[in-house]
C-alpha cells in the first residue's frame, strides 16, 4: 500500500448541538472530578462567549468509536483487517505501549487506542477516520470538526442580556463531620445551541459508507453519554439536530456548480433515523460514487 | 427514572432573597421588581436618599420596601415579580430566603445531588460489609505491588506498606480511621475538618500512592465513575414553596426559611450504568469497593444491584435512627413519626439541605465505635455557640419543615 490518497469529495455535514443540561468544556484541561474555586468554560477570545472546540467534541466522538470497536472487536475483524493484531483491552496493565491490547497509546493519565502505522490505520475503522500519528508514518484524519459557535437565535439571547453561563455551586459534604465543600463549576445553561459542522473527506470510495456510519454511530453514543466535564454527575448531556448533510463532488471544487453538490435532506432527522434510513438518504452518493 | 418528593426538598444554588426583595403577605411572599419600585417612589416625589438611609439602616423591621407600599397605598401586585406561596410563619423583623437551584429559572435536581446520596450509602455498605482490615490490607497491598512510577516505586511501597501496618493494628477500618483522625488531631492544629474522610475515601473508591499519606483518591480508579446520573428535568415554578424551617434543638434559634419543592413534586431524571467503562477499567479499579464487589461475583455485572442494596440498606437505617430518636424533634415528634411510619414502599432517599448529619456521614458506623466520644469531641462536633463546650448529645438538631424531616424523595 502506497501512501496514495484520492479525493473524491466531500460530506458537509450541519445543524445544531443543544446543550440538554449544563455543560462545562473547561477551559484549561481538567480530569472533571476535581477542581479548584473557580472552573471556568472555555470562552471565544474574541467575543468572550462559550463555545464548543471542534477538538473536544472530535475527541470525545473518537473515544466513544475507540470504546464500540473495543467491544466489537472480534465481529469486526473480518472486515476491518487492521484490528486483526489487537485484543480487546487496555496496555496500562502491562504499562508498555503496544502490547497487543486496542488501548495501545498512552496520553496524560490514560490509555487511548492509535494504530501505529499508516497500513494498520487505513483499516482500522477509528484510526482511518479519525487519523492516527503513529510513531513511523502519520495517518491524517478524514473528518474536520469544526469549533461550534452559538447560534443567532442564542447569540441574540445573550444580547437581550440571558445569561448564556451560569456558576453552578457544589456542595461536597464530608462524610464524617458533614461539613461542607463547596466549589463552584462555571457551566453553559441548559437548553444553549450551538453550530456544528462537521466535514467528512471522502477518499476512499470503498470507505465513505461505514465511516459515515462509524461517525453517526459515534454521535448517537454521543447523546447517550456525555460531553465535558462531570458527566457522571449529571453535566453535558446533548442532542444533535440535523440542518443539512451535502456532499459535495470533487468536480465542484473545480466548477463551483450547484448541480455537483447532492443535497441530503435529513431535516428534523434524529442520528437514529439518518442511520436506519441511511441507504435510502445516501443512494445518490453512492450512485455519484461508483462503487459502494 | 422517576423521582417523587416525599417531604419539602431544598436544594440550595448558594443565593438568597432578603427582606428588601420581598412582601410578607397572608400565606404567600411577593418578590418585588425593585427597580420598577424605586422609580415610581422617585416620581413620587421621595427623595433617593431616603431611600438609600432606609436600606442602610432599616427601621424596626427590614421590610423597606413593604413600609413604602403600605404607607402610600401602593398595590403590590403592580409590584410584584412573581409569588410564592408560603408554609409557616413569615419572618415578623426580617427574612432571608434560600433559593432553590435553577437553570434558565426553573427549579431542577442536580444529577450530582441523587449522585452524592447514592455514594453516602455505598459508602456505608462497603465498609460495613468488606471493613475488615484483612481485606483492607490485601488491597493496599495490591496498590503498593502496582506502584509503577520507576523513580519513586519503593518510597511509594513503603508508605504504602506503613499505612497497611497501622491499618493492621486495628480489626475494622472504621476503628482504625478513628484513630488515624485521632492523631491527625493531635499532630496537626489545622487539621481540616472539610476533609475529614479523604483517606477513607481513597481507600474505600480507588487511590494513586501518595507520599504523605500512603494513598489519595483518584477519580478515575474510581468505579463509581461508570454511575452516570443526569441532572432532571426542569419542574414546574408551581411546584416551589417557601418553608419555614423549624430547627429543634438548636440552642441559638435562627429563623430560616427555604425555597423548597413541595411534597408530591414527580420529576424525571436518566440514571444509567456505563458497563463498558466497568468493563474496561476492571483491572484498573483497585479501592475496596471494587474488592467487595468480587463477593458477589463479576464486579462489572454485580456493581448496579450492590449500589440499590446498599441505598436500601443505608436510609432503612438512617429511618431506623431517626426514629430510636424521634425525641430529638421535640413538639414535631409526633408528625415525624407518624411521616416515618407512613412512608411508602419502595427505593428511598434523603437529599438536599436540611438532610442532617445521619443521612450525609458515615455516623451509623462511626459512632458505633468506642473511639466515636472522644473523637467527635475533639472535632467539635455538636460544638455549643460561644465556645464553651461541646454539647453531650450529638446530633443534637434536626430541620422540620411543615412538619416533616426534610429532603425524603422516593426514585422509581
Ligand atoms: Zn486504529
Ligand atoms: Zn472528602
Amino acid at each position: 500500500m502506497v501512501m496514495d490518497r484520492k479525493f473524491n469529495g466531500k460530506l458537509v455535514i450541519t445543524g445544531k448541538i443543544k446543550a440538554v443540561t449544563g455543560l462545562h468544556i473547561g477551559a484549561q484541561r481538567e480530569v472533571g472530578e476535581i477542581g479548584g474555586i473557580d472552573n471556568p468554560v472555555i470562552k471565544d477570545p474574541v467575543t468572550g462567549l462559550p463555545y464548543i472546540p471542534g477538538s473536544s467534541l472530535k475527541g470525545r466522538l473518537r473515544s466513544l468509536l475507540e470504546i464500540l470497536t473495543n467491544s466489537k472487536l472480534d465481529e469486526w475483524k473480518e472486515k476491518y483487517k487492521g484490528l486483526e493484531g489487537y485484543s480487546p483491552g487496555s496496555c496500562r496493565e502491562e504499562g508498555r505501549e503496544n502490547c497487543g491490547k486496542f488501548f495501545n497509546k498512552r496520553i496524560n493519565n490514560g490509555w487511548i487506542h492509535v494504530c501505529p502505522d499508516y497500513q494498520k490505520a487505513y483499516n482500522c475503522p477509528v484510526c482511518r477516520l479519525f487519523g492516527a500519528s503513529g510513531d513511523g508514518s502519520n495517518f491524517p484524519s478524514r473528518l474536520i470538526v469544526r469549533d461550534a459557535f452559538l447560534t443567532e437565535e442564542w447569540k441574540r439571547k445573550w444580547e437581550e442580556g440571558q445569561e448564556i453561563t451560569e456558576a453552578k455551586i457544589e456542595v461536597g459534604i464530608d462524610r464524617v463531620t458533614s461539613q461542607a465543600n463547596p466549589r463552584t463549576n462555571e457551566r453553559v445553561v441548559a437548553g444553549t445551541e450551538f453550530n456544528f459542522e462537521i466535514i467528512y473527506t471522502v477518499e476512499d470510495i470503498n470507505h465513505w459508507k461505514d465511516d459515515v456510519k462509524n461517525l453517526l454511530t459515534a454521535m448517537a453514543l454521543l447523546e447517550d453519554s456525555y460531553l465535558g466535564g462531570s458527566g457522571s454527575r449529571g453535566y453535558g448531556k446533548v442532542k444533535f439536530f440535523f440542518e443539512n448533510i451535502e456532499f459535495r463532488k470533487a468536480d465542484y471544487y473545480r466548477t463551483g456548480k450547484e448541480e455537483d453538490i447532492i443535497r441530503i435532506d435529513v431535516k428534523d432527522k434524529s442520528v437514529r433515523e439518518i442511520l436506519s434510513e441511511f441507504d435510502d438518504l445516501f443512494s445518490g452518493v453512492k450512485s455519484a460514487l461508483g462503487a459502494e | 427514572m422517576r423521582l417523587t418528593v416525599l417531604s419539602p426538598l431544598h436544594i440550595g444554588d448558594g443565593s438568597e432573597i432578603t427582606s428588601v426583595d420581598i412582601y410578607p403577605g397572608d400565606g404567600m411572599i411577593f418578590v418585588l421588581d425593585t427597580g420598577k419600585l424605586t422609580k415610581d417612589l422617585l416620581n413620587l416625589g421621595i427623595p433617593l436618599e431616603e431611600i438609600l438611609t432606609l436600606l442602610k439602616n432599616p427601621p424596626g423591621h427590614s421590610y423597606v420596601f413593604k413600609g413604602y407600599i403600605d404607607s402610600l397605598n401602593l398595590n403590590v401586585k403592580d409590584y410584584t415579580l412573581y409569588t410564592l406561596p408560603l408554609i409557616g410563619e413569615a419572618g415578623r423583623e426580617s427574612m432571608r430566603i434560600k433559593n432553590f437551584i435553577k437553570s434558565n429559572g426553573k427549579p431542577y435536581i442536580p444529577g450530582s445531588s441523587i449522585k452524592g446520596a447514592i455514594r453516602t450509602a455505598v459508602f456505608y455498605r462497603v465498609l460495613k460489609e468488606c471493613g475488615d482490615t484483612a481485606t483492607v490490607m490485601d488491597v493496599l497491598s495490591n496498590v503498593a505491588r502496582s506502584a509503577n512510577n520507576e523513580q519513586r516505586k519503593n518510597e511509594q511501597r513503603k508508605n504504602i506498606e506503613k499505612l497497611k501496618n497501622s491499618v493492621g493494628w486495628n480489626t475494622h477500618l472504621v476503628e482504625y480511621y478513628l484513630n488515624y483522625i485521632n492523631s491527625r488531631l493531635e499532630e496537626e492544629k489545622r487539621f481540616d475538618k472539610k476533609r475529614a474522610d479523604d483517606l477513607l475515601e481513597a481507600i474505600v473508591f480507588g487511590m494513586e500512592p501518595d507520599k504523605d499519606r500512603g494513598v489519595r483518591y483518584e477519580p478515575k480508579r474510581d468505579p463509581m465513575r461508570a454511575l452516570v446520573v443526569r441532572d432532571s428535568e426542569p419542574i414546574g415554578k408551581k411546584h416551589l414553596a417557601v418553608y419555614h424551617v423549624n430547627i429543634v434543638g438548636a440552642d441559638v434559634k435562627i429563623p430560616t426559611w427555604v425555597e423548597a419543592l413541595k411534597p408530591k413534586t414527580t420529576v424525571e431524571f436518566e440514571l444509567a450504568v456505563d458497563g463498558e467503562t466497568l468493563r474496561l477499567n476492571g483491572n484498573h479499579f483497585n479501592g475496596l469497593l471494587w474488592e467487595c464487589l468480587k463477593n458477589y461475583g463479576e464486579p462489572s455485572e454485580v456493581f448496579e444491584d450492590f449500589i440499590w442494596k446498599a441505598v436500601d440498606e443505608f436510609y432503612g437505617e438512617v429511618i431506623k435512627a431517626e426514629l430510636d430518636e424521634i425525641h430529638k424533634h421535640g413538639p414535631h415528634r409526633t408528625s415525624v413519626s407518624s411521616f416515618y411510619k407512613t412512608l411508602p414502599e419502595g427505593r428511598k432517599l434523603r437529599l438536599g439541605w436540611g438532610s442532617g448529619w445521619i443521612a450525609t456521614t458515615l455516623g451509623i458506623l462511626l459512632r458505633k465505635e468506642k473511639k466515636w466520644e472522644s473523637t467527635r469531641r475533639k472535632l467539635g462536633l455538636g460544638r455549643k455557640p460561644g465556645g464553651r463546650g461541646v454539647s453531650r448529645d450529638f446530633p443534637k438538631t434536626r430541620r422540620v419543615a411543615d412538619g416533616m424531616p426534610m429532603g425524603w424523595v422516593k426514585i422509581e
